[in-house]
Parts: structure tokens; C-alpha cells; sequence
């Protein structure tokens, strides 16, 4: 294990490598890799690193990159890649491939509000437009988070009940330009923790088959219930995992959702990614106060963990939701699906939506949310807080 | 716009480019061919992708759009059937026209639609800070190709001529005089015109390349036959030198005569069809 001061990006281009070189005594590793701002540096750490069995292909843009990692995967290397922005969106129809073909396959999403107009700020809009792709999708606040996530996201990917694909977000710019203390585990550990990767339906010659070709629509029902169900088993998968890393490494890292000072709370805000370490320092100044509220990090989106959420938030009065992104015609999108999770309870829960582009979410900020929440005898419609100058 | 000289084209915006950076000379080659070629901004449309050159429709007095990566064409082909009118000029980087956008440079010039396509060639991707393009030279070391770049370049020149582009030069952005009057020629051509621009990146690929480049610099021999693939062949994918000049032209039906043309071959002198003629066509008759 060392410990070093390092960006996100550079950070995540370790875990990245670390992972790939575990494989090195089965199939190997593979990433197509095709650069965008804020993402690029973390293709560039891969083009530079050095594998014992291991390939990391520049291509010609990102559709490419993830093609070059369905056809890595279904050849049984583990494969990865790095996005933003207009890179995923048009990525997108290997993102579905990559999903419908259950392929363990982790790219990681530094978010980057798409265009146009053209802004390299974050915002999640980018990944949640890729919510219903069939893939496991984590949200990252700090760089030990996400060093920690990309690896469990290996384990989780290619475990056999689940082998479905993982998007490891982190915000742009926040988290990828940014240095954070964070420890690196070494090859060893990493080594241990990973098990060699095995993707059953992989190309295999003593097995000769085609892959894709037209269903009818009973095989595709049941193709999708199957990707269902393995969702289902994510939350064991994880825990699982979370164990493992714990035995292996030494620490914890939180797993589908993270609570502070919930159980008591009748003021609870929902967050994700770096905006939840910004509330978790507003929460604990008002906790001094007395003030009974509470703060519920949302960091797996999918599979969107309803239980866990519906448990935490019992006896809160009311919620509210930070959303740093927009479903045009809709609101925000956490607030959608904790809206459809807490359907019939009667709480109070409204919607924040704000740093869209990357504008910058302050404390006081969130203090100003906290009190237009504290003042409401009932929701409105999503509110937009803007706060770029 | 009060007459026509390079200083009218130019706009409020300040060109965000590095100092020494080629794109400011096809810039100006830009305001110089308009002027003379007393083009109307209102008349002109110049689309591009993304990328440090694709910023340049800001700086120039027309219609400009700023797309996605690698999709100009498309836009621009949509633009130019539209309003068959305006002077569509597509402008972009090397990386957005051969790498991400490569395939709408071979549609767009088989089909011969009625665009000039500027390339602005830096044998790198500028913007996102210096990663190999496809005309990056093989070997060459770059944020993306750490121990040298495995793969062999590609000559826009070579794919515009195989393509079908029925206009094909290449300039200097550094002979701003030079590279005015090769646009003027494209812009002035009937069909696909593509002028690859060599317009040095000063920031990734190092102050020499501007002095590398002019010393390569060479111009089409006399009596030098434009309207053969074979001759202009002969002149792309150059190692040692770098020949600037129109390389390649022939005239070919556009698309929009092509179009023309088949929709008079289905109607001849007829009127087209009324709206009721049509209706009629799907009316059962017992
Ligand atoms: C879909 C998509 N992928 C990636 C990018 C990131 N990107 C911006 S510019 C660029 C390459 C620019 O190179 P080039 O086209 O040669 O232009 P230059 O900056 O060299 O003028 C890339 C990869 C993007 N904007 N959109
Ligand atoms: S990075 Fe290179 S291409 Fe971009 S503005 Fe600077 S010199 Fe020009
Ligand atoms: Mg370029």
C-alpha cells in the first residue's frame, strides 16, 4: 500500500492498471482509449503503463474504444476505458452492446455537462442519460472512493451471477483535477483481491458459436428478465465484495448508499458524488446546533438501491434531493427515482436542482436549501437553484 | 458590410489560439479569399467540428456553427441542400476530419456535394493537449504514444483523391497569400473541394515545425497535369517534401444536379403530380 497525493484521474488510471495487471496470468487486459477533457489524462496514464500481458489501443473515437473493449471481453481479457461528455454519448450504442452482451467491462465516467453549448464543467447528465443500459452505475465523492469502487467494480462486473457491465463516475474537474491524499494498494494486494477473470460466453475455439443474430421476442423478454434478476443480486454481490476488500485491504468502503446522522433526522438531504461531501460538512455545523438533520449519499444508482433508501429514510418529515443534473421535461433524476421509491409514504420530498454546468454548490448554498426545505409545509414542483456568477 | 476588404470578415471575438499557432495564417487566408472573391456574409455559412481550428467560425463575419466532433459535413451537406444558395465552407482539424468524423469525409466527397472542406493539419490533436491523430508520423512520441507512435499516417490528400473529391489542394499556413488564392480556387469549385492545410501546432508538436515545414516546401512542376489521379498520387503521401498546390481537379455532376437530373429523367416535361394525383394512387378502385 502507498500512500500518494494524486488527482482523480491519475488515481483512477492506477486502479485501472492495477486491475488490468492482475489478469496477466489468465487472458490479460485490454482498453480501447480515445482522449476528451476532463477524462483524457486517465487514458494517457494507461497508454504509459507497462503490462505483463496487456494492450491499450488508441483509436479513432469513442465508439471505437468501447468496441475494442466488447471484443477484449468476449475474448476474455479484462477489459476498461475512461469517457465524458459527448464522448459517451457517442459511445452509446456500444454501451448498450457492451451491456446486452454481459460483458464486465468498467469504464469510468468523469462527468461532464454534454453540449451544446459547449461546458468542460461537470454535471451528471452525461451518465444518468446512460441509466438504462444495463449497467451498474456508482457515483464517486473522493478519490479513496474511487480507487476503491473501481476495484470492487472488477469483482462485482465479472462475478458469474452478475457479469454486467460498470460505470464508475467521479466529478469532473472537482475530482479528476484535483489532488486528494489517497492510498494505493499494491500489485499483491490487488492480486489477491481480484480473482482472474473469466468471461464464460467468451470466444472460445473448442466451442465454436456466433455472437449476437436475431431473437424473437420471447428470447429478448427473457433476456432482459435475466439482466433483471442479476441486478437483483447486486446488492449480495456487493456486500460480498465489500467484505472481501475489508479482509484484503484493511478498510471499508462504503457500498450502495452512505448515512450520516439519519437516525434521528427529520430534516434528510439526498446527495451524490463530490455535492454530498459538501452537505456532510453543512449536516455535521448544524448537527452542533442540535438541529435534527441528516445526510443519505446515494453512490449506486444502478441498480437503484430501493431498500436500502426506504430504510434509511423512515422517519425523516422531510426529504430533500440535490440533483446536479436534468431530465428536460421531467426534474431531476435521483429526485425521479427516490420519488418512485417512496411513493404512498406521504413525506415531504423536494427537488434541488443546481450546479448544472458546474456551477459551483457551496455550503452556503446548501445552507439556503436547508432552509427553504426547514420552511415548506409542502413539495413543489422541482426548484432550480442557480448559482453560477 | 461596407466593401469588401480581409479586416470586414473579421468579428468582435479574439481568437483564443496560442501565439505561433498556424490556424491565425488560415484565418487571415480566409479574410483575404473573401474579400476578393466578394462574398456577402449573409451568403456565407461556415460549419465546423471540434478542436482548436474548429473554433474559426467565430472569427469570421458569416454564419458560422460550431457542431460536434467530427461531424461538419453532415451539417454542412444539410446546410448547402437546404439552401443551395449559400457558400458552405466546412473548416476543422485534422483528428475531426480523419479520425472520429473520417467517414463523412468519404460520403461527402463521393457524392460530390457542392462544399469547400478546409482541413487544418497539425498532425495532432491540439485541443485536448497533444494525443496522436492518424496523421501523426509514425514513431513520433506524443501524450498518447508514449514509447512512439505505432501507426503509419495518413495524407487527407490521398483519401480526398481515392474519396472522389473532384478538387483537391494543399497549402501552407504560413504563405498566407499562397494558401488565399488555393481557397479561392475551391471555393470557386463546382463539387467537393478539399484543401488540406498544413498549420503547425507551436504548442504539441514543438516551435520547429514551422521551420521544418518551409524548408519541405516545394510547388506542382510546369506543365503538371491536375485532372489525373495518377499525377496527383504522385504528390501525397510525400516523405522529404511537401508539394503545395492544387493537385487535383475535374468537373463532375454535384449532388444536387445529380438529383436534378434523375428527377427529370422521371417527370420529363410532365408537371409533377398533384396532391390529389398522389392521393389517388392509394384510393382502391372495386
Ligand atoms: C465525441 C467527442 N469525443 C472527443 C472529444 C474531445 N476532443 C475535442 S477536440 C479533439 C481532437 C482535436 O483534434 P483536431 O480535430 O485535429 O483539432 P485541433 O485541435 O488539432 O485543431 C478531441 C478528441 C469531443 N469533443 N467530442
Ligand atoms: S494547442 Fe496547437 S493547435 Fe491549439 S491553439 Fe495552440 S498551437 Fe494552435
Ligand atoms: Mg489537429
Amino acid at each position: 500500500m502507498s500512500r500518494i497525493l494524486a488527482t482523480g484521474n491519475y488515481a483512477a488510471g492506477q486502479a485501472l492498471a492495477l486491475a488490468g495487471e492482475a489478469n496477466r496470468n489468465a487472458r490479460g487486459c485490454c482498453a480501447g482509449a480515445y482522449p476528451i477533457t476532463p477524462q483524457t489524462e486517465i487514458i494517457e496514464y494507461l497508454r504509459g503503463a507497462v503490462f505483463t500481458k496487456g494492450r491499450i489501443v488508441p483509436v479513432e473515437s469513442e465508439h471505437s474504444a468501447m468496441g475494442v473493449c466488447i471484443g477484449a471481453s468476449m475474448s476474455g481479457a479484462r477489459a476498461f476505458t475512461a469517457s465524458s461528455s459527448n464522448g459517451l454519448a457517442y459511445m452509446t450504442e456500444n454501451i448498450f452492446a457492451a451491456g446486452y452482451y454481459r460483458l464486465p467491462i468498467v469504464l469510468i465516467a468523469v462527468n461532464r455537462t454534454l453540449g451544446p453549448p459547449w461546458n468542460i464543467w461537470v454535471d451528471q447528465g452525461d451518465s444518468l442519460a446512460l441509466r438504462d443500459a444495463a449497467w451498474l452505475q456508482f457515483y464517486c465523492s473522493t478519490h479513496q472512493d474511487l480507487v476503491d469502487t473501481i476495484l470492487m467494480a472488477f469483482r462485482v462486473a465479472e462475478d458469474p451471477r452478475i457479469l454486467l457491465p460498470v460505470m464508475v463516475a467521479m466529478d469532473g474537474f472537482v475530482s479528476s483535477h484535483t489532488q486528494m491524499v489517497v492510498d494505493v494498494p499494491s500489485q499483491e494486494l490487488v492480486d489477491q483481491y481480484l480473482p482472474l477473470c473469466n468471461v464464460p460466453q467468451r470466444l472460445d475455439h473448442s466451442r465454436p458459436a456466433t455472437m449476437g443474430g436475431l431473437t424473437w421476442p420471447r428470447e429478448t423478454e427473457r433476456h432482459r428478465r435475466d439482466i433483471q434478476e442479476a441486478m437483483e443480486r447486486v446488492p449480495l454481490v456487493l456486500e460480498e465484495a465489500r467484505e472481501e476488500f475489508y479482509a484484503v485491504f484493511g478498510r471499508r468502503p462504503d457500498g450502495a448508499v452512505a448515512a450520516e446522522h439519519t437516525g434521528d433526522a427529520e430534516t434528510l438531504l439526498i446527495a451524490s458524488s463530490t455535492m454530498a461531501e459538501t452537505a456532510r460538512d453543512v449536516v455535521r455545523r448544524r448537527r452542533t446546533r442540535e438541529e435534527k438533520i441528516g445526510l443519505l449519499r446515494i453512490k449506486q444508482f444502478r441498480p437503484f438501491p430501493r431498500a436500502e433508501v426506504q430504510q434509511i429514510v423512515r422517519g425523516a418529515k422531510r426529504i430533500g434531493v440535490l440533483d446536479r443534473n436534468h431530465s428536460p421535461g421531467s426534474g431531476g433524476i435521483f429526485w425521479g427515482e427516490v420519488a418512485a421509491t417512496l411513493q404512498g409514504s406521504g413525506v415531504l420530498l423536494q427537488d434541488y436542482i443546481t450546479g448544472i454546468g458546474g456551477g459551483d454548490v457551496t455550503p452556503d448554498v446548501i445552507e439556503n436549501i436547508i432552509d427553504d426545505l426547514n420552511g415548506r409545509t409542502a413539495s413543489s414542483e422541482p426548484l432550480w437553484q442557480e448559482v453560477a456568477v | 458590410m461596407n466593401g469588401y476588404s480581409p479586416l470586414s470578415y473579421k468579428t468582435d471575438l479574439k481568437p483564443v489560439w496560442c501565439p505561433g499557432c498556424g490556424d491565425f495564417g488560415v484565418l487571415n487566408s480566409l479574410y483575404r479569399a473573401l474579400a476578393e472573391l466578394k462574398i456577402e456574409p449573409h451568403d456565407t455559412v461556415v460549419v465546423s467540428g471540434i478542436g482548436c481550428s474548429s473554433r474559426l467560425p467565430g472569427y469570421v463575419e458569416a454564419y458560422g456553427f460550431n457542431s460536434l466532433h467530427g461531424r461538419a459535413l453532415p451539417i454542412a451537406t444539410g446546410a448547402k441542400l437546404a439552401s443551395p444558395a449559400l457558400k458552405v465552407i466546412a473548416v476543422g482539424g485534422d483528428g475531426d476530419g480523419v479520425a472520429i468524423g473520417g467517414n463523412h469525409f468519404l460520403h461527402a466527397a463521393r457524392r460530390n456535394t457542392d462544399l469547400t472542406y478546409i482541413m487544418m493539419d497539425n498532425e495532432i490533436y491540439g485541443l485536448t493537449k497533444g494525443q496522436a491523430a492518424p496523421t501523426t508520423p509514425i514513431g513520433d512520441k506524443t501524450k498518447s504514444t508514449t514509447y512512439g507512435n505505432p501507426e503509419a499516417a495518413v495524407d487527407p490528400c490521398a483519401l480526398a483523391i481515392s474519396f472522389g473529391a473532384t478538387w483537391v489542394g494543399r497549402g501552407f499556413s504560413g504563405d498566407v497569400k499562397g494558401t488565399a488564392e488555393l481557397m479561392k480556387l475551391a471555393i470557386a469549385h463546382k463539387g467537393f473541394a478539399f484543401l488540406d492545410i498544413i498549420s503547425p501546432c507551436v504548442t504539441w508538436r514543438g516551435d520547429d515545425q514551422h521551420k521544418e515545414i518551409r524548408a519541405k516546401l516545394r510547388t506542382l512542376p510546369a506543365g503538371y497535369d491536375k485532372t489525373k489521379r495518377t499525377s496527383a498520387d504522385a504528390y501525397t503521401n510525400e516523405a522529404d517534401v511537401v508539394t503545395t498546390g492544387v493537385l487535383f481537379e475535374v468537373e463532375h455532376p454535384t449532388l444536387i444536379d445529380e438529383i436534378l437530373e434523375i428527377r427529370w429523367k422521371a417527370q420529363g416535361d410532365k408537371q409533377p403530380p398533384t396532391r390529389k394525383d398522389l392521393l389517388k394512387a392509394f384510393t382502391p378502385s372495386f
